[in-house]
């Protein structure tokens, strides 16, 4: 024992060893230590514990044995079980040194978990109760205690819970349990010690005596206890989980604390937490930071999210203004408008947030110096949280509980205060956005536009029509409106200057990036601010806009002062996008709300609405850049094009004749109904896209907005299409585009021609008459269309070669049309199709040095089949995969062989790029042709002389897989492609998978093994499915009288039948290689499908198992586990309910498996 | 200048720095940040841990971070905890495709800070430059439970790549105005650490102070 103790030590100093060799050494001799059997090493931690001062050495034992105890706990007999526990908590209650305790702690935390569902109530609460009773009055032993219910809360909880191999069943089952009989005990006892230790703390200072450091150490541990519980504890009664849940949605993605009505007394009743409130309000009387002061603020914060059932729900007569219903509050005593308790909660929790973030200044200012950073990152927080899960009257009603006395600021109040503070303080500038001044900024932007936008959507739900005028009151009267106004004015001064600041920088691409990103980060959530406010936000932008255009027409000559001035100008058309429009993401963007509200409160003021003005001033500045040369000379930089085009997009998309049938009328009028306005407007937009193809060919950035952005707002909506197509302008614009097609096609990057022309199509729409679509799409596509022919001339010509720019811009831009001409441009599609086809052999047949223009040929023939699939007849369908097959053809001819990358970490070359790329392209290529076995009519074989998309799917595999050696199925992606198409291939065609030629088929289970060895979650899913459905249709098969895998079943070279390898395959990686408990479940259906099929390979697995182990008894419990697997497996058969039945049985027999057979 | 409270070796301050996360978040990408123009590259999961020396110059002079690698991987975790014993700081990693990672990132800050109690950690959201991104920054809301810096970077664009290393620095350092004077530079791994000053580094923090991969669309691609 003592020579072991002396080789672990020597272990841990050799772990931060220098030497990586020594490094290896010593990791290698620690992790043999979790191979020893789990008595043994408990016998060496106990001996290390009690001589060993090195606390390295002490760690590492006692994390050995952890590990070790999880692992094997299947093994270990149940009274060591119960020593072990009872060892570690012991040890733990006299170990000073943290890294140990803490580790011995987890030990015991973890072994009460795992053997949680073993033990009877009473056991385990007698566990708990001698505890106690031991720990007595102790304040060190009572600090450990909490500690170590700090550690079982954090092992119990789904967020941080250990997976200790087990399923999501068992943690859940534990979770439940542990709720219903130990949660609120922990919650109470760390309140109630908190409570003592607190009053203690008083009391010896108001006698002016010294507190002892314990005191403050137990007070701090038992606030640390209720934050883990309400913190880390998921009191939601549906089942989320990290385990299984991968899927799931945001619902989870916000702090809330959600106890529901059974912890109403705990957290509200009576003075259950005044202690708490009181404590943070002393901790905070002064500038120093304190760990109890932070421990208080933790409890704050956490406070401030609770909301749900742990509150009576608010009265459904909802006032209208917060005085009125402050005295609705107050008079109907016993039955209040809102629920009393979370008045009196809500105040005590602002008043709170209030201590922590007062003087707002001064802890602004501490936090600027690294003196107090998070304190002010507390307070915000809080005050965010507060803002998100409540609503602006009810926090206003609540401070007003106390009286004008109180001291109480409100929350408007406070708000502006510290956001202003921050804002002076420098926290909008990028280079404070990730200080916490930047960050506290962000919270308290985001507490802003939660306490704006949240009522008022309710109130506009509620109320409908009404409910706008309240909200407009509300933010009056609680001085959002006013606070806003001068948030507003602050913050875009703040941005103003840092970008003229900042125009001269010599910044890399890579900077000036990222530099635009920030400010983008930046302007999305003062958008809200600037809405509520937006009589004075708007005309202050109006009045910016006009400002900048006069000083940069004076400063002509003066490049700098220009740079800095254009700069300026960048940012306010950014920022200008944001306040007026909503970003589309992808849907039609409506008006904003606020915006709506805004404009009805001006109506009934006379003032002109703010919309309207705004938007005003960005047409004329608009039309000046299109259509004012002279104006058009002072701007010579494409970024102030970039962001007018921008800022146009969103606001085009949002109100240039809009459908949106809730635009307020005075809007209505100016951009969509008026007579001559709309049009107007849609010319000067027009006009602008046009000359900017012009005056800045060849500039990315801008064609980029152009064709990406704008271009896209424009075809958004039908009432814009038809109004597009008809504008003259943009009849010039295609004129433009047509004659200047060569020219384009040196200037315009191939992607930007794709999503040009894939636009310019979906502008061609009903109600427009048939022919005149038509008409207008052959125009459009004229030009590619006559290019293709010349191409096809040029490869029939002497030199068979055509310059690969042209042939990428053209293929691009019938990218582009096959990508939107679905359904009604189906025809047209076709037609373009058969056009196209000779030619685009020609160029896979002459330009077989060019990776490219296979690349191109791949994706224009899926993307056409794409949009095809669904209206396609059988007969159309036919011949599109005819040509795929000459496609293919012509691939296997040209690359076969030639695609193979060099085992190398990475793709080093262009070459290699591109060659990867195809194989992608392809495989997309095959997964687009599977997507016709969703549609509902089978195989055109009818038609087709024996085609069908199975043939050309393996035909197609045949070609792909040989290439997919385990060095390119490195590739994430493309190896995720792959196995979900095979797993595809698998469960539909599983018969002609096991009829494969042998030469394929080998290859085929190559990748396979290579799937089931993976990382990924999804290709080892993806590869597990097809495993299955192969195993099961082979005996299905057999079962019928026919072959089945035939001669596949055998592999050859010494490797035994097909079933056999993968089962000893699956079977080591279950039990030595920790398999994700997650996915044992989705082996199972593999595995019984295996056993079933070679049962003799199944028994040589499970000899081999019980053979590593020496000891009698383990081969004893080895033998009993594995013939109670083999038994379940001869009870079940492939029906889902019988799946399910032995699943459930697989995992548990698994873990046991893996417990025993793990010791050496 | 001198840093506060740190012992030189050869007049560069040194670090312990743990990089941990589920595996395929990208560590080992981030810790071998290359600008070699690749679009995508194989994935080799860490075994055990690999310790990389990160050298950075600030204002405040030359430092070294010695990153520990760790394996984010269950069968290739090694000794786990066992890595982060004596760190001066660490970076937790999550994949912004991936919810699963972000879902255990409460699990790696658990059982870092059983370990390394009030070290600064920096919570990093990587491959932001993925179209296929799954856990959207608004719901990431970990660091505000508790209190650590968040940043969102790609290992593959080196977007705010020396974020979270200036970041740790100015904690370790304590002023807000340490700032990079030169773009950072990459030593070569598996170098000496000279853990007798390692050791009086740390002792010294003690008192002086109380954070695959590269993969696109085609349609990226093509641009």
């Amino acid at each position: 024992m003592e020579a072991d103790r002396a080789a672990l030590e020597r272990a841990t100093l050799q772990l931060q060893s220098p030497n990586a060799a020594a490094r290896a050494e010593a990791e290698k001799h620690l992790l043999s230590l979790q191979a020893l059997p789990v008595e043994r090493l408990f016998d060496l931690v106990v001996v290390v514990l009690g001589s060993t001062r090195d606390v390295g050495t002490r760690f590492h034992g006692v994390q050995a044995l952890r590990t070790s105890a999880v692992e094997k706990f299947a093994a270990i007999a149940p009274q060591t079980k119960l020593r072990l526990r009872d060892w570690a908590v012991e040890s733990a209650l006299s170990q000073r040194d943290e890294v140990v305790r803490s580790q011995l702690l987890a030990l015991c935390a973890v072994l009460v978990k795992r053997s949680f569902l073993e033990q009877q109530v009473e056991e385990k609460q007698s566990f708990f109760s001698r505890l106690r009773q031991h720990c007595g009055q102790d304040l060190f032993k009572t600090q450990v205690e909490l500690e170590l219910m700090q550690g079982i809360i954090s092992e119990f909880s789904h967020e941080t819970a250990s997976s200790i191999g087990m399923p999501f069943a068992f943690h859940h089952e534990c979770k439940q349990g542990f709720e219903r009989d130990f949660l609120c005990h922990v919650f109470d006892f760390a309140s109630s010690r908190g409570r003592d230790s607190y009053v203690a703390i008083k009391h010896k200072q108001q006698q002016g005596g010294q507190v002892e450091d314990q005191l403050y150490l137990t007070t701090i541990a038992s606030v640390e206890t209720m934050v883990q519980v309400l913190q880390t504890w998921d009191f939601r009664k549906r089942v989320p989980s990290r385990f299984f849940d991968a899927s799931g949605g945001s619902q989870g993605a916000t702090m809330s604390l959600k106890p529901g009505r059974a912890w109403r007394d705990r957290l509200l009743a009576g003075e259950a937490l005044d202690w708490a409130y009181d404590l943070c309000h002393a901790a905070h009387s002064t500038s120093m930071d304190t760990p109890l002061a932070s421990v208080a603020r933790q409890l704050v914060v956490i406070l401030a999210s609770l909301h749900g059932d742990v509150f009576l729900p608010d009265d459904a007569n909802y006032p209208d203004s917060p005085s009125k219903m402050s005295r609705g509050a107050v008079s109907a005593a016993g039955g209040s408008k809102i629920d009393g308790l979370k008045l009196k909660h809500l105040d005590s929790v602002q008043l709170a947030i209030q201590s922590i973030l007062h003087p707002c200044d001064q802890v602004v200012s501490l936090a600027h110096n690294m003196q107090n950073e998070q304190r002010l990152r507390d307070g915000c927080t809080a005050l965010c949280l507060l803002a998100e899960h409540n609503r602006l009257s009810v926090l206003t009603v609540a401070s007003q509980r106390r009286g004008p006395q109180s001291g109480h600021l409100g929350i408007g109040a406070l708000l502006s205060l510290v956001t202003l503070a921050c804002i002076q303080c420098g926290g909008a500038r990028d280079d404070q956005i990730d200080s916490a001044v930047g960050t506290s900024l962000t919270a308290l932007l985001e507490a802003w536009d939660y306490l704006i936008q949240t009522e008022c959507i309710v109130l506009s739900v509620r109320q409908q029509s009404i409910g706008q005028a309240q909200a407009h009151a509300l933010h009056q009267e609680t001085g959002i409106k006013d606070g806003a106004a001068h948030v507003f004015r602050s913050y875009l001064d703040s941005l103003l200057a840092e970008a003229a600041e900042t125009a001269l920088d010599d910044l890399d691409e890579e900077e000036e990036q990222q530099s635009l990103e920030m400010r983008q980060q930046k302007l999305g959530p003062i958008s809200s601010i600037a809405r509520v406010c937006a009589g004075t936000s708007f005309a202050l932008i109006v009045a910016k806009l006009s400002e900048i255009q006069q000083a940069v027409s004076r400063s002509q000559g003066d490049e700098a002062a220009l740079c800095r001035l254009l700069e300026q100008m960048c940012c306010l058309l950014e920022l200008t996008g944001y306040c007026v429009a909503d970003p589309a993401d992808g849907e039609v963007p409506l008006i904003p709300i606020l915006l709506s509200q805004q404009h009805d409160a001006a109506l009934g003021l006379g003032a002109p609405d703010p919309v309207c003005e705004v938007s005003n001033a960005l047409l004329g500045l608009v039309q000046k850049l299109g259509q004012d040369g002279h104006f058009q000379s002072q701007y010579p930089s494409p970024r102030v094009l970039e962001c007018t085009l921008q800022c146009l997009a969103k606001w085009s998309a949002t109100y240039l004749i809009s459908e949106d049938d809730k635009m307020p009328s005075r809007v209505r009028e100016a951009f969509t109904e008026g007579r001559d306005t709309p049009a107007a407007a849609l010319d000067a937009v027009v006009r602008l896209l046009g000359s900017t193809f012009v005056r800045f060919a060849g500039e990315s950035g801008v064609q980029e907005q152009c064709v990406k952005h704008l271009l896209p707002a424009l075809v958004q909506t039908r009432k814009r299409r038809v109004a597009l197509v008809k504008a003259p302008a943009w009849s010039e614009f295609l004129g433009l585009y047509v004659q200047g097609f060569d020219q384009l096609s040196l200037s315009l990057r191939g992607d930007l021609h794709r999503h040009l022309v894939k636009n310019a199509v979906k502008a061609a729409t009903k109600p427009l008459e048939e022919h005149v679509r038509l008409a207008y799409l052959r125009g459009l596509l004229d030009p590619a269309l006559k290019r293709v022919a010349s191409l096809g001339g040029a490869l029939d010509g002497k030199s068979r070669s055509v310059p690969m720019p042209q042939v990428e811009f053209v293929l691009e831009g019938l990218r582009g049309a096959a990508q939107s001409l679905t359904g009604p441009g189906l025809g047209l599609l076709l037609e373009i199709f058969a056009t196209v086809q000779p030619v685009l052999l020609k160029l896979l047949r002459v330009q077989e040095k060019s990776p490219r223009a296979v690349y191109l040929v791949l994706r224009l023939t899926a993307e056409t089949i794409e949009s095809a699939i669904s209206d396609v007849t059988p007969q159309d369908f036919v011949t599109m995969l005819g040509f795929v097959y000459e496609v293919l053809g012509e691939y296997k001819k040209q690359n076969l062989g030639a695609v193979s990358l060099q085992r190398s970490k990475a793709l080093k070359d262009e070459e290699q790029e591109e060659k990867y790329k195809n194989v992608r392209a392809l495989l997309r290529l095959l997964t687009t042709l599977t997507e016709r076995d969703m549609v509902d009519f089978t195989t055109a074989a009818g038609g087709g002389g024996g085609v069908d998309v199975a043939n050309a799917t393996f035909v197609g595999l045949e070609m792909v897989v040989p290439l997919l050696t385990p060095e390119l199925l490195a590739f994430p992606k493309l190896s995720r492609q792959y196995f979900s198409l095979m797993g595809h291939m698998c469960e539909v065609y599983a018969d002609r998978v096991c009829a494969l030629p042998a030469e394929f088929f080998r290859y085929f289970v190559d990748t396979l093994a290579f799937g089931l060895k993976a990382d990924d979650f999804q290709v080892v899913g993806n590869s597990l499915e097809a495993l299955y459905h192969l195993s099961k249709a082979h005996l299905e098969a057999l079962s019928r009288g026919q072959p089945g895998l035939g001669p596949n079943a055998q592999l050859g070279g010494g490797q035994g039948t097909f079933a056999g390898a993968m089962l000893k395959l699956l079977f080591h990686r279950l039990v030595y290689e920790n398999y994700p408990s997650s996915l044992i479940d989705m082996a199972s259906s593999a595995l019984l499908a295996l056993m079933r099929s070679d049962e003799a390979a199944f028994r040589e697995v499970g000899v081999g198992i019980i053979n590593s182990q020496a000891a009698p008894q383990s081969r004893e419990a080895l033998t009993a586990t594995l013939s109670r697997l083999a038994s379940v497996t001869a009870a079940s058969d492939f029906s889902r309910k019988s799946r399910r039945v032995f699943g459930s049985e697989f995992q548990g027999l698994i873990i046991s498996i893996r417990g025993i057979a793990k010791s050496v | 200048m001198a840093l506060p409270g740190m012992q030189r070796q050869e007049g560069v301050p040194e670090f312990k720095l743990v990089l941990i996360g589920d595996g395929g978040t990208g560590k080992t990408t981030f810790v071998k940040r290359h600008k070699s123009g690749e679009f995508e590259k194989a994935y080799e999961p860490t075994i055990g841990v690999e310790v990389h020396p990160l050298d950075f110059h600030t204002n405040y002079g030359a430092l070294r971070f010695y990153c520990w690698d760790t394996a984010g991987q269950e069968k290739f975790g090694g000794l786990r905890e066992g890595y982060y014993i004596h760190a001066n700081c660490a970076i937790i990693m999550f994949d912004v495709t991936s919810r699963l990672t972000y879902k255990s990132v409460p699990v790696w800050h658990r059982d870092l800070t059983r370990v390394c109690e009030n070290i600064p950690i920096v919570l990093c959201g990587n491959k932001v430059d993925s179209k296929n991104r799954q856990v959207k920054a608004k719901h990431v809301i970990f660091h505000r439970k508790k209190n650590l810096q968040y940043f969102e970077i790609s290992a593959r664009s080196n977007y705010q790549y020396e974020k979270p290393f200036v970041y740790l620095a100015r904690k370790l350092v304590g002023d807000n105005s340490l700032t990079l004077v030169k773009a950072p530079a990459l030593a070569p791994p598996d170098v000496v650490i000279d853990m007798e000053a390692q050791a009086k580094v740390e002792a010294e923090l003690q008192q002086a102070v109380n954070q695959p991969l590269p993969d696109q669309d085609d349609d990226e691609l093509l641009e």
